[in-house]
C-alpha cells in the first residue's frame, strides 16, 4: 500500500518524466542565464528567454500546453458545442502575443520612443550604410536555401543578419514559427557578441589611414524636422511596402510621440513601463518555444552557424560600403561607421566609437555611427517587409 | 508570392530585387531628408528676417499700446524682465502680445508645489 503510494507519487513528479534531451536543454538554459547574469550579455533579453527555456523543458509543468476542447452535446439545447476540457498553460496564452505578431511591433514602438533620429537627419547619406548592411540577410538567405531550408525558413534565418531582435522575431512568427526558439537564441546571442564579432572584421577591411579619418561635426537638427521625419518616413515606406506597416508604423509612431514633445507621459510609458512589460512577455514566451524535441536538432546548429555568417557579412558589407563612401566623399567619411549599419542599437555604434578612438584618440565617431545604426533598423524592417511580401503567402 | 520550395535562381532573384528595394527606399528617404534641410534653412532665414523686422519698429515706436488697463502692472513687470534678460533699456522694447503658455503640470501637482512653497 505505502509502496504503491510512493510509486504513484514518483510517477507524478517531473523527475520521473525527465528525458536526457530535456536535461541538456536545462543545461543550455542555465548556461545562457550564467552568460546573461555573470557576463552581462544582453541580460534584459537573455534572462527572460533562458528562463522561458528552463520552464518549458521541465516536464509535466504544462506551461506551454494548448487548451484541449471536446465536442459535447449541450444538455439544454441539444446542439453539439465545444467545451474546454483543459484550459492550457500560462505561457501558451502569453505566447499568443508573440505568435500573432503583436509584441514585436509594440517593442518597435518602444524602440521608436527611445531613438533619436537626429544624427540620421543631419547626415541622410548614412541611410545607405544601413541599406548596405542588409546584404548579410540575403547572402544568408541564399546560403540557407542551398542547405535545403524552405523559402520561408531561409528568409527567417537570413533576417538574423539584420541584427534586429523584434524584426527577426516578427518575421519568424509569420514565416517559420517552428524555428522561433533557435532563431531568437541565435539573434540575441550575436547581438550580445557585437563587441567581439565586429572589431576584427572592421580592422581586416580597413587601412589604418581610413580608420583615423576624423569626421566633421553634424549640423544641428530642428525640432520641426524631427517631428516631420517619422510622419513622412512612415507614409512613404508603408505606401511603398505595405507589408512593412506593422514594424515601421509602430517604430515611427513611437518616435513621433517622443519628438512631438506634447505627450510626455505616453513617451515615458513607451520608453520604460511598456517596453519592460513587453520584454518580459516576449522573452519568456520566445524562450518557451525552445522545447527539447524541436531545439536539439541539427537544424538549430545550422541556424546558429548561418546566423553568425549573416551577422559577419552584414558588418563587412557595411564597412565596404563605408569605404566606397570614403572614396566618393574624398576622404571625409570614416568607413568604420558602416559597421553600425547592422542594427544592434546602440551597441554597434559604440563598437565603432571604440575601434575609431583606439586609432585616433581625438576621434568621436559615436554620433556619426548612430546614423547608420538607426538606418539599419529602418533597413531591416524594410527587408523584412520585402521578404514577407515574397513568402507571406 | 513564392512557395516553400525555392530554387537557387529564384533565391538570387529575390535577393537582387529585395536589396534593390531596400536601397531604393532608403535612397528616396535620404533625398526626402535633404528636402527637410532645404525647408529648414529657408525657415531659419525667414526667422532671421522676421526678427530684424521686429527690432526696427521697436526702436522707432517705443510706446506701449495695450488696451487692457488692469494688466498694466503685469505688462510692466514682464517688460522689465525681458529688458533685464536681454540687457537693453526697457524703452527700446515694445510688448505687443502676452500669451499664457498652457501648463502641462496637473492641477494637483501644482497645488502640491504651491503648498510646499508657502
Amino acid at each position: 500500500m505505502f509502496l504503491d503510494i510512493l510509486q504513484q507519487f514518483w510517477t507524478s513528479t517531473g523527475f520521473s518524466a525527465l528525458t536526457i534531451k530535456e536535461v541538456i536543454m536545462l543545461v543550455i538554459a542555465s548556461t545562457l542565464l550564467y552568460l546573461a547574469i555573470k557576463k552581462g550579455y544582453e541580460p534584459y533579453l537573455l534572462i527572460p528567454i533562458a528562463f522561458g527555456m528552463l520552464l518549458t523543458n521541465l516536464p509535466l509543468g504544462g506551461l506551454m500546453a494548448e487548451p484541449v476542447k471536446e465536442l459535447v452535446k449541450d444538455p439544454v439545447t441539444g446542439k453539439m458545442v465545444y467545451k474546454t476540457k483543459e484550459v492550457g498553460g500560462l505561457l501558451y496564452y502569453l505566447y499568443q502575443g508573440t505568435k500573432l505578431g503583436i509584441y514585436p511591433p509594440i517593442i518597435f514602438l518602444c524602440v521608436g520612443a527611445m531613438t533619436d533620429f537626429g544624427p540620421l537627419i543631419a547626415n541622410p547619406r548614412s541611410l545607405l550604410l544601413g541599406a548596405a548592411a542588409q546584404f548579410g540577410i540575403f547572402f544568408t538567405f541564399i546560403g540557407a536555401i542551398f542547405l535545403g531550408f524552405t523559402g520561408p525558413e531561409a528568409a527567417s534565418i537570413g533576417i538574423i543578419g539584420g541584427a534586429d531582435g523584434p524584426t527577426a522575431l516578427y518575421l519568424t512568427t509569420r514565416l517559420a514559427p517552428h524555428l522561433l526558439g533557435a532563431i531568437a537564441v541565435a539573434a540575441y546571442s550575436y547581438m550580445a557578441l557585437v563587441p567581439i564579432i565586429q572589431p576584427p572584421i572592421m580592422r581586416a577591411l580597413t587601412t589604418e589611414k581610413e580608420r583615423k579619418v576624423k569626421m566633421q561635426q553634424l549640423r544641428p537638427v530642428s525640432k520641426k524636422e524631427k517631428i516631420i521625419f517619422p510622419i513622412v518616413v512612415a507614409t512613404f515606406s508603408i505606401l511603398l511596402l505595405p507589408s512593412s506597416a506593422p514594424l515601421l508604423g509602430m517604430l515611427m509612431f513611437g518616435n513621433l510621440i517622443r519628438e512631438s514633445g506634447v505627450v510626455e507621459r505616453l513617451s515615458n510609458t513607451a520608453q520604460n513601463a511598456l517596453s519592460n512589460i513587453i520584454t518580459i512577455f516576449l522573452g519568456l514566451t520566445v524562450g518557451a518555444t525552445a522545447k527539447a524535441e524541436s531545439f536539439l536538432d541539427i537544424t538549430t546548429i545550422k541556424i546558429i552557424v548561418l546566423g553568425l555568417i549573416a551577422f559577419s557579412i552584414g558588418t563587412a558589407a557595411g564597412v565596404i560600403f563605408g569605404k566606397i563612401m570614403y572614396k566618393v566623399s574624398g576622404g571625409k567619411v570614416n568607413p568604420l561607421i558602416g559597421a553600425a549599419g547592422v542594427s544592434a542599437v546602440p551597441m554597434a555604434a559604440r563598437v565603432v566609437q571604440k575601434v575609431g578612438q583606439k586609432e585616433n584618440p581625438a576621434n568621436f565617431l559615436l554620433m556619426h555611427a548612430m546614423g547608420p545604426n538607426v538606418a539599419g533598423v529602418i533597413g531591416s524592417a524594410i527587408a523584412a517587409g520585402v521578404l514577407l511580401m515574397f513568402f507571406g503567402g | 508570392m513564392l512557395g516553400d520550395k525555392v530554387t537557387l535562381s529564384q533565391a538570387l532573384i529575390v535577393t537582387v530585387f529585395s536589396m534593390g528595394i531596400v536601397f531604393l527606399a532608403l535612397l528616396i528617404i535620404s533625398y526626402i531628408i535633404d528636402g527637410f534641410r532645404f525647408i529648414f534653412y529657408k525657415d531659419n532665414k525667414k526667422v532671421d528676417k522676421e526678427q530684424k523686422k521686429d527690432i526696427k519698429p521697436e526702436k522707432s515706436v517705443p510706446k506701449e499700446t495695450i488696451n487692457e488697463e488692469d494688466d498694466e502692472e503685469l505688462i510692466a513687470v514682464i517688460t522689465a524682465a525681458i529688458a533685464a534678460s536681454i540687457s537693453r533699456p526697457a524703452s527700446e522694447i515694445k510688448v505687443r502680445n502676452i500669451r499664457r503658455i498652457p501648463t502641462k503640470t496637473p492641477i494637483w501637482a501644482r497645488a502640491g508645489r504651491l503648498k510646499q512653497m508657502n
